[in-house]
C-alpha cells in the first residue's frame, strides 16, 4: 500500500473518530431521542400472509386519536409508488397501511399511540380485524403458475421481463467441447442492521415544520418522498438521521411507517415515536436475495468460456419499494453474469416475481452474491469437465489489463485493474499448493475431505445517472454534495449529503479534507445525516459514498484552498501561486500564516484583505465525468472441511485480494472487507428466512434465524492491489460491498471441490449440513434424469 | 397498572424507581435513568447488545426484570471505568472492533468480564467465550484480537 | 415487543410462595427467567402473576452427601459450570453446564428452571434424566419427589401441578467404573442442540440418552441391545437404524443423532473423536 502524502491525509491509518462516543455509550441512536412529551407507537401487522380485509376495529375504550387506521389515515397520505420505465413494468402501490388486502405477514394494517411502548401494544392486541384468507404465493412455481394472482388486476405474478443477447450464443455451443446446464438457487435473506428502523415525528406549530428522525441511510430521499406523499413543501419538511446501528440496505428504501408517522405527527400535539422491534425486523424491513438460475455455459477445451445462457428468476415479494423497484436484483444480475470474464456471446432472460413475502429490497452486494454463485459454480463445473485446475480456468479467461477499459458482453465498460493477478496473489496467500497436497493425503477411509474454492468478481461501484436510468430507475441518483466551511478560529465543517452508519466517513472525509488542507482530522467536524444542516444528496448505498461524497469534499476543499491561498497571499504579500499549505498553515518563501490567524483575519477585519471577495465557504456538487462507475474487483479463496458423516463446514482458511483503488484508510476499507465476508458467511452457510408452504414465515426470531458470531467467521487474510480508476477522483472505487459477494460462491466452490469424488454438487444456499448431506446423498443414489434442482 | 419499586445501585449510585412490574432492566435503565448506552438488539437474548453488569456478573438487561434486581449493583457500559476497562476501549479503536457502534457496549461489557479473570484465551477460546454478542459489521476479527489484547496487556499489568 | 401486564411477587421464603401459588390464578414461577422472558418479550405467554423465587435464600443451598448432591432451586448454570457447587458426575455437570446459552444467559438460568420449561433440546433435561436425578417438589398439600424421567413429559409439559414448586434438583453420584460421553450438535455454540447425545458405559453395560429427537429425552433401548450384541465397532448404517426403531426419527435428522451417539461411545471409550470439540 502507498504511504500517506499527508499525515492525515489519503492513505493514512487515522484512528476512527467514531470510536469514543460509542465506546463509552454516548452514542445517539434513535431509540435513545429525548423529545419531551413523546408517546410510543406500536404497529398492528398482518399475521395472515394473503387474505382480504374487511374491518379493522379498534377497541372500545380506546382515546380518540390512539388508534389509527388506513380509513384515517387515507385523507393524510398517499401510498407510495415505484415507477420505472422498463418495458411493461407493472406497478405495485405500497400501502400506508393495508386497505382491502393484506399480502403479506408483516405488513401494516393499523397502529396505535400511547405514552409507552407497552402501552402501545396493550391497545393494539385489542384491534379486531376480520381477514379472510386467500391462497398464498410462495415461492416460484406458485408464482408462475399463477397458483394465485398477489395483485389481482394483473394477468400473471410477473413485475417485469427483461431480456437480451450479444453475439450467437447458438453457434458457441456448437464450437463447444463441453455445454453444461447447472440450476442454482439462493434462498432469501433478512438484512439484519443490528440495530432495528425506527421513526420519531414532530410538528412544530410555531415553526411550521415537521421534523421526521428516522434510521435512515437515504435522509434527503425520505424527505423528498414525506413531501410528496403529505401533499406539502418540501421546505416544511426536515428529516434527521441520528447515529444508526448499521443498514445494509435495509434502511434506503422509502418505508410506509416513514410516510404514516409524518402525516399523524401533523395532527398531533405531541412527538411519536416507532422502533421496529426484533419481530418486525424480521418480517417488514425489507429482505433479500430468493434468487433461482439456470445456467447453461459452453467451453472450448482449452477452457476458453464460450458462451452463457442465463435464465434468472428473482422472487421480489408483495410490493415494489421506492425508488429501488421489484426489479433491481434481476437487473444487477443479468449485467453481473459475465464476471471478469472475457465473454462474447451471453443470452438472458430475468423474471421479477410478485409473491406473497415480504417486499425485497437492496442488500450488501445487491444482486451480485446470487449472480457471482451461479457464474462461479458453472466455471468450477466447466473446468472439472474439462480437467482443468478451477484457477487456472480463470486465468483463460480474465479480462486483461492491456484491454481496460472493457466494455463487458452486458455493456458495462471495466476501468481499470488487473483481474487474474487477483487470482494468483490469493492463491499464494492461502497457500494453494500445500492445502492441495493436504487435501490428496487424507486417506480415502477418513470421514472428512478437505476442498479449495474460488470466487472471482467485479462490482460496479459509484455510477452516474445513466447507470439507474438504464435498470428504470424513476431517480436517477449520480451526484453528491458536499459544504466546506472555514470558521473564525480556522477549525472546519464539512456537511455532506451522506449518511455515514459504519463507514467511518465522519473520519475518511475528514482525511480528504486533511489532504488539501494538511490538518489534523480533529479539526474538521464532519455533519452528515440531516437535510436543513447538509446540501441535497443521494444518501449512502451502492459502494458509493467514499467516491462520491469523497469527490465532491475534495471539490469543495480544492476551491476553499485556493480561497485560503489568494488571502494568505494578500496578508504574506507573496503571489498565491508560490504558496503552500502545510501544517495547519499557509507557508510562502519566508512567511507563513497559521489558518487561525488567517480566517480570524479575513472575517472579523475583511477591510485586512483587500481585494478578496466574502465568504470562506464553498458547496460542491460532484458528478462523475464518466458515468459508467468504477469497478472493483476481487478473487476470494477459502478452504473448507467437510465432515462426510454430518454435512458439516468448518473453514479452515480464508484470503481475499482485491482492488478498489487507491485506499483512503487502510483499517476502514479492512473493515469494510472482513464485515462483508462475515455477512457473505451468514449468506454461504447460515442464514435463512424460511417460509411454510402457506407462506407463514419461519425464521422469525434471533432464536431461529442463524447469525454468524465470532466462531463462524476465521481471521482473514487480506491482500490489496491499489490501480487507481481513471474516473475519479484520487482514483478511489467503491469498498462497501465487495467483501459481502463472494463468499457464497467461493465456499460452494471448495465443497464441491471437497466432494468431487462422491459427486455431490452444491447448489442452493445457505449451505445447511443438511443440504450438504442431502447432496452426497442425491449423488449416491442412481442417477435419474433430469437436472437437480 | 401493577407497579413495583426498586431500589438498586447503578454505576456506584444508588437509584430508587417505581415502575410497571413488566419493566426489564434494560427499559429500566434507558427511560427511567437515562442510561441508553444499554442497547436493545432483539429482545430475545440473543444479539448480547443490551449485556450489562449486574452484581459483577454479565446478564442480558432484556431477559432481566427491573424488580428482580432489586437490592442489585449493575454497571453499564456508561459507569465502567479503571484499567481494564480503558484497556478494552484503547484496544477495541486499535484493533478496529467496532464500526456503528450498536454492539459495542455489549461487546465491551462481555470483554470487561473476561479481562478481569486474567485468564489467556486462545483465539478459539476468545470467539467462543465472546460467541454470545453480535456484531453485523466488523466480522469480529478486530473483536477477537482487542479481547485477547486487552487480556493479555490486563495480565501483564499485573506482573 | 414488551410483556404484557402482570403482577410481580418477591417472596422471601419458601412457605410465602407456596401461599401465593396455592391462592393466585394464573401465576407462574419466575426463577433466571431465561426462558420465561424472551416468551413474555414476545407476548406467546400472558401469566396474570409472576413469582418471583430467586429472593428465597434457601433456594440457593446446595447439600451433598455419599449419594450425591442436592442443588438448591435456584442455583445457576454458572455455579455448576464454574465448580462453586459440587459435582458428583465426574465433570459431566461443569461440562453440560458450560455448552447452555452463552455466559450471560447461564449467569442468570437456573437448573430448576430448564427442567420446568421441558424442551428436550436443553442440556439438563437429557442430561438429568441419563443420571437418573429427581426434583423435590412442594406445595401446601405436601411434598413429592419426581424422577426426573417422570417430571418431563412432553414440549413444554411437565408433571408439576399449578401449586407445585420445585425446590430442589437431586443428583446421585455417577457410580465407580462409569465413564460418560456427552455430544451436543448444535448449528452454533450456544444454540439449542439438533441432537444432544449422553452415553454411560459401564463394564458390561452401556445406557444411551438421547435428547431433540422427540419431545422429551429418551432411552435408546433398541440401540442399547443392538450395541450389546454386536462385536467391535458397529456401522453407522446399523446404528441410524436403531435409533430410528427407538426415535421414529430418520433421514438427516436421524443420521445426526447416529453420529452424536456414536461420537458419544468413542468419547465415553476414551477414543479420540474427530470434530467432537466442534460440537461439544
Amino acid at each position: 500500500m502507498r504511504s500517506a502524502h499527508r499525515r492525515h491525509g489519503i492513505g493514512a491509518r487515522v484512528p476512527r473518530r467514531e470510536d469514543a462516543r460509542h465506546l463509552s455509550g454516548n452514542g445517539s441512536f434513535l431509540a435513545d431521542l429525548r423529545l419531551p412529551g413523546l408517546r410510543e407507537v406500536a404497529f398492528l401487522r398482518s399475521e395472515v400472509p394473503h387474505g382480504r380485509l374487511s374491518a379493522v376495529r379498534p377497541p372500545a375504550d380506546a382515546e380518540p386519536g390512539s388508534v389509527w387506521t388506513a380509513t384515517e389515515l387515507a385523507p393524510l397520505a398517499q401510498p407510495l409508488t415505484a415507477t420505472s420505465t422498463l418495458d411493461g413494468f407493472r406497478e405495485a402501490p405500497l400501502p400506508n397501511l393495508a386497505m382491502d388486502k393484506v399480502r403479506y405477514v408483516g405488513e401494516p394494517i393499523a397502529l396505535a399511540i400511547a405514552p409507552s411502548r407497552a402501552e402501545a401494544e396493550d391497545l393494539v392486541a385489542g384491534i379486531a380485524v376480520d381477514i379472510e384468507p386467500l391462497t398464498a404465493v410462495v415461492d416460484f412455481s406458485d408464482a408462475l403458475e399463477a397458483k394465485a394472482l398477489v395483485h389481482e388486476d394483473w394477468p400473471d405474478n410477473v413485475f417485469a421481463t427483461t431480456g437480451g443477447a450479444v453475439g450467437d450464443v447458438d453457434a458457441a455451443a456448437r464450437a463447444a467441447a463441453v455445454s453444461i446446464t447447472r440450476e442454482y438457487t439462493m434462498h432469501r435473506q433478512a438484512v439484519v442492521p443490528l440495530e432495528p428502523r425506527g421513526v420519531a415525528a414532530h410538528y412544530d406549530r410555531s415553526a411550521d415544520q415537521l421534523t421526521v428522525w428516522s434510521s435512515t441511510q437515504t435522509p434527503h430521499m425520505i424527505r423528498d418522498m414525506i413531501a410528496l406523499q403529505l401533499g406539502i413543501e418540501g421546505r416544511r419538511v426536515r428529516v434527521i438521521a441520528p447515529d444508526m446501528g448499521g443498514g445494509f440496505g435495509a434502511k434506503c428504501s422509502v418505508y410506509p411507517e416513514e410516510i404514516t408517522l409524518a402525516a399523524i405527527a401533523m395532527r398531533c400535539e405531541y412527538p411519536i415515536r416507532w422502533i421496529e422491534d426484533r419481530w418486525e425486523g424480521m418480517v417488514a424491513s425489507t429482505q433479500a436475495r430468493d434468487h433461482h438460475y439456470r445456467i447453461t455455459a459452453h467451453a472450448a477445451a482449452d477452457g476458453e468460456l464460450l458462451g452463457v445462457d442465463a435464465e434468472i428468476l428473482v422472487n421480489s415479494g408483495a410490493y415494489s419499494v421506492h425508488p429501488w423497484t421489484a426489479t433491481m436484483d434481476a437487473t444487477m444480475s443479468s449485467a453481473m453474469i459475465p464476471g471478469p470474464y472475457r465473454l462474447a456471446d451471453y443470452r438472458f432472460r430475468t423474471r421479477s416475481l410478485a409473491s406473497n413475502k415480504t417486499p425485497s429490497g437492496p442488500y450488501r452486494g445487491v444482486a451480485r452474491p446470487g449472480a457471482c454463485f451461479a457464474i462461479e459454480r458453472t466455471i468450477d463445473d466447466l473446468a472439472h469437465e474439462l480437467g482443468i485446475e478451477p484457477k487456472d480456468m480463470r486465468l483463460r479467461n480474465m479480462v486483461a489489463p492491456a484491454q481496460m477499459p472493457y466494455r463487458s458482453v452486458a455493456g458495462k465498460v471495466y476501468d481499470s485493474g488487473d483481474y487474474a493477478e487477483a487470482v494468483r496473489r490469493v492463491a499464494e496467500l492461502i497457500g494453494h499448493e500445500q492445502w492441495r497436497e493436504r487435501q490428496l493425503a487424507i486417506p480415502r477411509a477418513a470421514r472428512h475431505r478437505i476442498g479449495i474454492g474460488y470466487g472471482s468478481f467485479t462490482e460496479q461501484t459509484a455510477h452516474g445517472c445513466i447507470e439507474w436510468a438504464s435498470r428504470g430507475l424513476a431517480i436517477t441518483i449520480g451526484t453528491e454534495s458536499a459544504r466546506l466551511a472555514m470558521d473564525s478560529t480556522g477549525t472546519f465543517t464539512l456537511a455532506v449529503g451522506i449518511k455515514s452508519h459504519g463507514q467511518s466517513s465522519e473520519t475518511t472525509l475528514a482525511q480528504v479534507v486533511s489532504e488539501v488542507f494538511d490538518v489534523d482530522v480533529e479539526r474538521v467536524t464532519v455533519v452528515h445525516g440531516d437535510t436543513d444542516r447538509t446540501p441535497r444528496g443521494d444518501g449512502t448505498f451502492a459502494s458509493r459514498s467514499m467516491v462520491m461524497a469523497g469527490g465532491a469534499t475534495f471539490g469543495a476543499a480544492r476551491r476553499l484552498a485556493d480561497k485560503v491561498l489568494e488571502i494568505g497571499s494578500v496578508l504574506l504579500g507573496e503571489p498565491a501561486g508560490e504558496l503552500e499549505l502545510r501544517d495547519g498553515a499557509v507557508h510562502g518563501r519566508t512567511n507563513s500564516i497559521g489558518f487561525a490567524r488567517l480566517a480570524k483575519e479575513f472575517l472579523f477585519t475583511p477591510d485586512h484583505v483587500p481585494g478578496v471577495a466574502p465568504g470562506l465557504e464553498v458547496t460542491h456538487y460532484y458528478r462523475p465525468e464518466v458515468q459508467t462507475g468504477a469497478f472493483t474487483y476481487a478473487t476470494h479463496a477459502v478452504v473448507v472441511d467437510v465432515d462426510l458423516d454430518t454435512g458439516d463446514v468448518r473453514l479452515l482458511d480464508y484470503g481475499i485480494v482485491e482492488d478498489c483503488g487507491t485506499v483512503v484508510n487502510p483499517q476502514v476499507v479492512d473493515g469494510q472487507i472482513i464485515g462483508g465476508i462475515a455477512q457473505g458467511i451468514g449468506t454461504a452457510l447460515l442464514e435463512e428466512l424460511e417460509y411454510d408452504p402457506e407462506g407463514q414465515p419461519k425464521s422469525t426470531s434471533f432464536l431461529d434465524y442463524l447469525l454468524p458470531g465470532a466462531c463462524e467467521v476465521p481471521e482473514i487474510k487480506i491482500g490489496h492491489l491499489e490501480t487507481p480508476s481513471p474516473n475519479t477522483v484520487f482514483g478511489m472505487k467503491g469498498a462497501g460491498e465487495g467483501g459481502a459477494i463472494a463468499p457464497p460462491a467461493a465456499i460452494g466452490n471448495a465443497i464441491t471441490d471437497a466432494l468431487r469424488e462422491t459427486g455431490a454438487s452444491i447448489s442452493e444456499t445457505p449451505m445447511t449440513p443438511r443440504r450438504v448431506w442431502a447432496s452426497m446423498q442425491a449423488a449416491a443414489e442412481p442417477r435419474t434424469v433430469g437436472v437437480a434442482g | 397498572m401493577s407497579e413495583i419499586t426498586v431500589e438498586l445501585t447503578v454505576n456506584r449510585r444508588a437509584r430508587t424507581a417505581t415502575v410497571p412490574a413488566r419493566t426489564t432492566l434494560a427499559d429500566l435503565l434507558r427511560d427511567s435513568f437515562g442510561l441508553t448506552g444499554t442497547h436493545l438488539g432483539c429482545e430475545q437474548g440473543v444479539c448480547g447488545a443490551c449485556t450489562v453488569l449486574l452484581d459483577e456478573l454479565p446478564v442480558r438487561a432484556c431477559l432481566t426484570l427491573a424488580a428482580s434486581c432489586q437490592g442489585s449493583e449493575v454497571v453499564t457500559i456508561e459507569g465502567l471505568d479503571g484499567p481494564d476497562a480503558e484497556r478494552i476501549r484503547a484496544a477495541f479503536s486499535r484493533e478496529g472492533a467496532l464500526q456503528c457502534g450498536f454492539c459495542t457496549p455489549g461487546m465491551v461489557l462481555s470483554c470487561y468480564e473476561l479481562a478481569r479473570r486474567r485468564q489467556v484465551l486462545t483465539r478459539d477460546e476468545a470467539c467462543m467465550a465472546m460467541s454470545g454478542n453480535i456484531c453485523r459489521c466488523t466480522g469480529y476479527n478486530g473483536i477477537i484480537r482487542a479481547v485477547r489484547s486487552a487480556i493479555a496487556e490486563g495480565i501483564e499489568s499485573e506482573s | 415487543m414488551k410483556p404484557a401486564e402482570f403482577a410481580y411477587h418477591r417472596p422471601d421464603s419458601v412457605e410465602e410462595a407456596l401461599g401465593l401459588l396455592g391462592e393466585l390464578e394464573e401465576a407462574k414461577v419466575l426463577g433466571g427467567g431465561q426462558s420465561l422472558l424472551p416468551i413474555l418479550n414476545m407476548r406467546l405467554a400472558a401469566p396474570a402473576h409472576l413469582i418471583d423465587i430467586t429472593g428465597i435464600r434457601a433456594l440457593r443451598r446446595f447439600e451433598e452427601d455419599d449419594s450425591g448432591v442436592r442443588y438448591g432451586a435456584v442455583t445457576t448454570h454458572m455455579m455448576i459450570e464454574d465448580g462453586l457447587v459440587p459435582d458428583p458426575a465426574r465433570g459431566l455437570l461443569p461440562h453440560a453446564a458450560a455448552g447452555i446459552g452463552y455466559r450471560a444467559v447461564r449467569n442468570r438460568g437456573t437448573i430448576a428452571g430448564s427442567l420446568a420449561h421441558s424442551d428436550s433440546s436443553a442440556e439438563w433435561p437429557t442430561v438429568l434424566s441419563a443420571l437418573d436425578a429427581a426434583v423435590h417438589v412442594r406445595s401446601n398439600r405436601g411434598d413429592r419427589r419426581i424422577p426426573v424421567r417422570e417430571l418431563l413429559l412432553g414440549f413444554f409439559t411437565t408433571a408439576l401441578a399449578e401449586d407445585e414448586l420445585i425446590t430442589a434438583v437431586e443428583v446421585p453420584r455417577l457410580r465407580e467404573g462409569t465413564r460418560w460421553g456427552m455430544v451436543k450438535m448444535a448449528r452454533k455454540p450456544g444454540e439449542f442442540a439438533e441432537s444432544l447425545a449422553i452415553t454411560l458405559v459401564r463394564p458390561g453395560e452401556t445406557e444411551i440418552w438421547l435428547g431433540a429427537a422427540r419431545d422429551v429425552p429418551v432411552r435408546l433401548a433398541e440401540t442399547e441391545t443392538v450395541l450389546a450384541g454386536s462385536i467391535g465397532p458397529i456401522a453407522l448404517e446399523q446404528l441410524a437404524e436403531a435409533i430410528g426403531a427407538d426415535t421414529g426419527s430418520s433421514g438427516y435428522e436421524r443420521q445426526r443423532h447416529a453420529v452424536a451417539v456414536r461420537r458419544a461411545l468413542e468419547t465415553a471409550r476414551g477414543e479420540t473423536v474427530r470434530g467432537a470439540e466442534v460440537h461439544v
